[in-house]
């Protein structure tokens, strides 16, 4: 299992739910900032609901499309946040939702939608572009690691 | 003139009270999880000391900003708040500015906050009889703020400074002494009387601190 910079992976939903959970986990472990990039039904919410599991949220983890962010406390207090953008598409709705202190933050931050604030992204961070390819079951992944976030971890199925 | 200064934008906040650019007492606070307890018993403390009440103060001078999202809010909200009880002039200063101004460096002063997650908060001064911006607040990658400057030509402050300690050195840039890092309330005082227009809020209810990494909503409007 090699970690790199930049990774293309096609993936079943399984296989998504599953690669998701290990993102979670590095994802969890070296705070990283991960961005996701897709259209609707791209499969941002199955991911960005898999690494949170990952990152070690137990209980429901419900879309933030309306509270723009959920907060978790796992591990005794580190927190895992998740985000949604989808409705926010002005500037000051990025303020008013606290993208300021979500980028300031310590720990993991998941964010859908994250076009919607392309000027305002941290430089260290993961950035996952999900896209539809021909078959209807699939899923293309494209993963950057981009400034000094850590390389993203193999997709092999080792739990 | 008697003023009340305070900055509460990076973990050392600063209260000061001045008369003019005269520092009557200054204080530098250490706080590891928020400014918001520890600010205002140190205003009623410092004015004490001076002799003096809330009351006597004419204007409020604060760290608008950059640093950390929650400290530039308390300090923002403490000076809107005083601003508004007491009918006090509202001035409103960057707190790079405040870092540049306390350096008193002849040479140019890149001064930077650690923005979190590979950026830095990061604004270029000279300092002579005011203070002189060389190029405006903004967030971005310290391989680009070196990028776009000769870092031989310019010293560094501020705890993004000495974050990036090693890669400023080793593009020829000069960091200065730790204790040169801090946004003072001393130097907002400084400001404040040497270029007050420049400072002077015309509406403190509506104002906002700058954030940088957002930009202010009125500079958005106007392209």
């Amino acid at each position: 299992m090699t970690a790199r910079r930049e990774v293309s992976l096609d993936l079943t939903e399984a296989e998504l739910e599953r690669f998701g959970r290990r993102l979670g986990r590095v994802a969890f472990d070296e705070g990283v900032f991960v961005c996701l990039y897709g259209e609707l039904g791209a499969g941002k919410s199955t991911l960005a609901r898999a690494a949170c599991r990952g990152a070690g949220v137990t209980g429901p983890v419900p879309s933030p499309t309306f509270t723009l962010v959920n907060q978790y406390e796992v591990d005794g207090g580190a927190a895992v946040q998740h985000a949604d953008l989808y409705r926010v598409d002005t500037v000051e709705g990025l303020l008013d939702m606290g993208w300021e202190a979500l980028v300031q933050s310590v720990g993991a931050v998941f964010v859908e939608w994250a076009d919607r604030a392309t000027a305002y992204l941290p430089s260290d961070r993961w950035d996952i572009r999900l896209d539809f390819v021909d078959s209807p079951s699939r899923r293309r992944v494209g993963i950057v690691a981009l400034g000094s976030a850590p390389p993203i971890p193999g997709a092999e199925a080792h739990p | 003139m008697i003023r009340l200064a305070l900055d509460t934008s990076t973990p050392i906040g600063s209260v000061a009270v001045g008369r003019g650019d005269e520092v009557l007492a200054e204080s530098l606070i250490t706080v590891r999880a928020t400014h918001s307890e520890a600010v205002l018993p140190e205003i009623d403390r410092l004015l004490t000391v001076c002799g003096l009440t809330a009351s006597d103060l004419q204007g409020v001078v604060v760290g608008g900003g950059p640093g950390s999202f929650t400290g530039v809010r308390i300090a923002a909200a403490l000076a809107k708040g005083l601003c508004h009880a007491r009918g006090l002039d509202l001035y409103s200063f960057s707190s790079l500015a405040a870092v540049a101004a306390g350096t008193r460096c002849t040479e140019p002063v890149c001064a930077m906050f650690d923005a979190r997650r590979g950026q830095v908060y990061a604004a270029g001064y000279r300092v002579g009889t005011g203070l002189e911006e060389l190029f405006a607040p903004r967030a971005d990658s310290l391989e680009q703020v070196l990028a776009g400057l000769d870092p031989s030509g310019w010293f560094f402050a501020g705890d993004g400074a000495g974050a990036g300690e090693e890669s400023i050195r080793s593009a020829g840039g000069r960091v200065l002494d730790s204790e040169l890092w801090v946004p003072r309330a001393g130097s907002l005082l400084w400001l404040a009387s040497v270029d007050p227009d420049r400072g002077r809020v015309e509406d403190p209810g509506r104002w906002e601190p700058e954030y940088v990494r957002l930009p202010a909503a009125q500079r958005e409007q106007g392209g």
